[in-house]
């Protein structure tokens, strides 16, 4: 984004950007950004942690106050929030071992389908499912198309688009989606890490994700190849 | 950086971005009385706009009205936890934070549209000379006169 806050910036319009690697910013030189320790994915702070996320904007926007820039000024590192996050990346498939998953696929995407509606939805009321354009209650049918991809059997998407590495992308983000929110539904205070040892190392998806990557990997398409790449590793 | 993987950090340091000499400055107007719009680079966007795809330079106008239910994420990358956002979009998106520091009198009001980019971009060059031109003329046309920056 600091390419961007200085292209705002030439046009009149004062920025100020919250950044998560140090070394960009100082190589780039936006007009003001706040340097904030965090993991990628929280530049503003942990989740429902309000006053926290309140403290991080209302100290990048203290930065408004300078007169001149660029300014680049340290988020305390003490406050880093990393109780219940991953230190760095995510856990990666390649780095947990597969317990085997003790359902097939389909009956496993049920029963997440069931927490999801009965633990999930009452409380938050909204989801992260929807990239697929495929409905909650048809994700049995996601599931089979995937199963048939896998086995060589490609078919048009089910959404009515014609980009058949993009569908099936957008499929594994939504069940992605189901499982995660499945999981913080009925595990609320658990760490990250285990959330990851629990998703590739227990579940069915776990297991088939790496399989669809491996062979969308294998494609003579580039695209897919690049698609493959943001499924499991 | 020091607590993310060395694979990760080799190639986030290794990457080549451009190394600026001097920085365009313009003078901010008192928070309370300005216009706000949010700028990221989450890849979030209305659930039935187009999801982005790999490498995507073109951007999504999102209503500054909108809820965290009326946004999906389709960021490319595997490098960082989406639970969070999945939890509270506003650890990378803070709508609901800026509409409340509007309510209680620190921001002055809300333009009528936030943006959003898609993250993790190996070349900035498109989003650099033209599509974030777009979305800063954009702004100027909607009198935003402060842009909140925030990556993924």
């Amino acid at each position: 984004v600091s390419v961007i806050a200085r292209n705002l910036e030439a046009r009149g319009i004062a920025t100020v950007m919250l950044a998560l690697v140090r070394e960009h910013v100082v190589a780039i030189k936006p007009p003001r950004a706040l340097y904030v320790p965090f993991p990628f994915g929280l530049a503003v702070g942990r989740p429902g942690r309000v006053e926290e996320q309140r403290a991080v904007l209302r100290r990048a926007f203290s930065l408004l106050d300078a007169s001149s820039g660029p300014v680049l000024d340290d988020y305390p590192d003490d406050e880093h929030p990393d109780d219940e996050h991953s230190d760095g990346s995510p856990l990666q498939a390649s780095m947990v071992h597969s317990n085997g998953p003790s359902i097939d696929l389909a009956t496993e995407v049920t029963l997440m389908r069931r927490y999801w509606e009965e633990q999930w939805m009452p409380v938050h009321g909204r989801t992260a499912i929807g990239l697929s354009g495929v409905a909650v209650p048809r994700l049995r049918a996601v599931v089979r198309y995937l199963e048939n991809y896998v086995e060589g059997k490609v078919a048009a998407p089910l959404d009515g688009r014609d980009d058949v590495a993009l569908f099936v992308r957008h499929c594994v983000d939504d069940l992605r989606s189901l499982y995660t929110e499945a999981r913080l539904a009925s595990h609320p205070a658990e760490h990250t890490d285990d959330r990851a040892r629990w998703l590739w190392g227990d579940t069915a998806l776990g297991q088939f994700l790496p399989m669809l990557s491996a062979h969308m990997a294998s494609s003579t398409d580039g695209d897919t190849r690049a698609v493959a790449y943001g499924i499991a590793r | 950086m020091d607590r993310v993987p060395q694979l990760t950090r080799n190639l986030l340091l290794t990457r080549a971005v451009e190394v600026n000499q001097s920085t365009p400055w313009a003078s901010a107007p008192v928070l309370a009385e300005a216009t706000v719009a949010l700028v990221t680079s989450a890849g979030v966007h209305r659930r039935d706009d187009h999801p982005f795809v790999v490498n995507d330079a073109s951007y999504r106008v999102i209503a500054s009205s909108a809820e965290a239910g009326d946004l999906l994420q389709s960021h490319s990358s595997l490098g960082f936890d989406r639970t969070a956002a999945i939890a509270d979009i506003n650890v990378t998106v803070p709508i609901d934070r800026l509409r409340e520091m509007v309510a209680d009198g620190t921001i002055g009001a809300l333009g009528p549209h936030h943006y959003s980019f898609m993250g993790a971009q190996r070349d900035v060059a498109e989003i650099r000379d033209s599509t974030s031109i777009e979305v800063a003329e954009r702004l100027c046309d909607e009198r935003v006169d402060i842009a909140l920056l925030t990556p993924t």
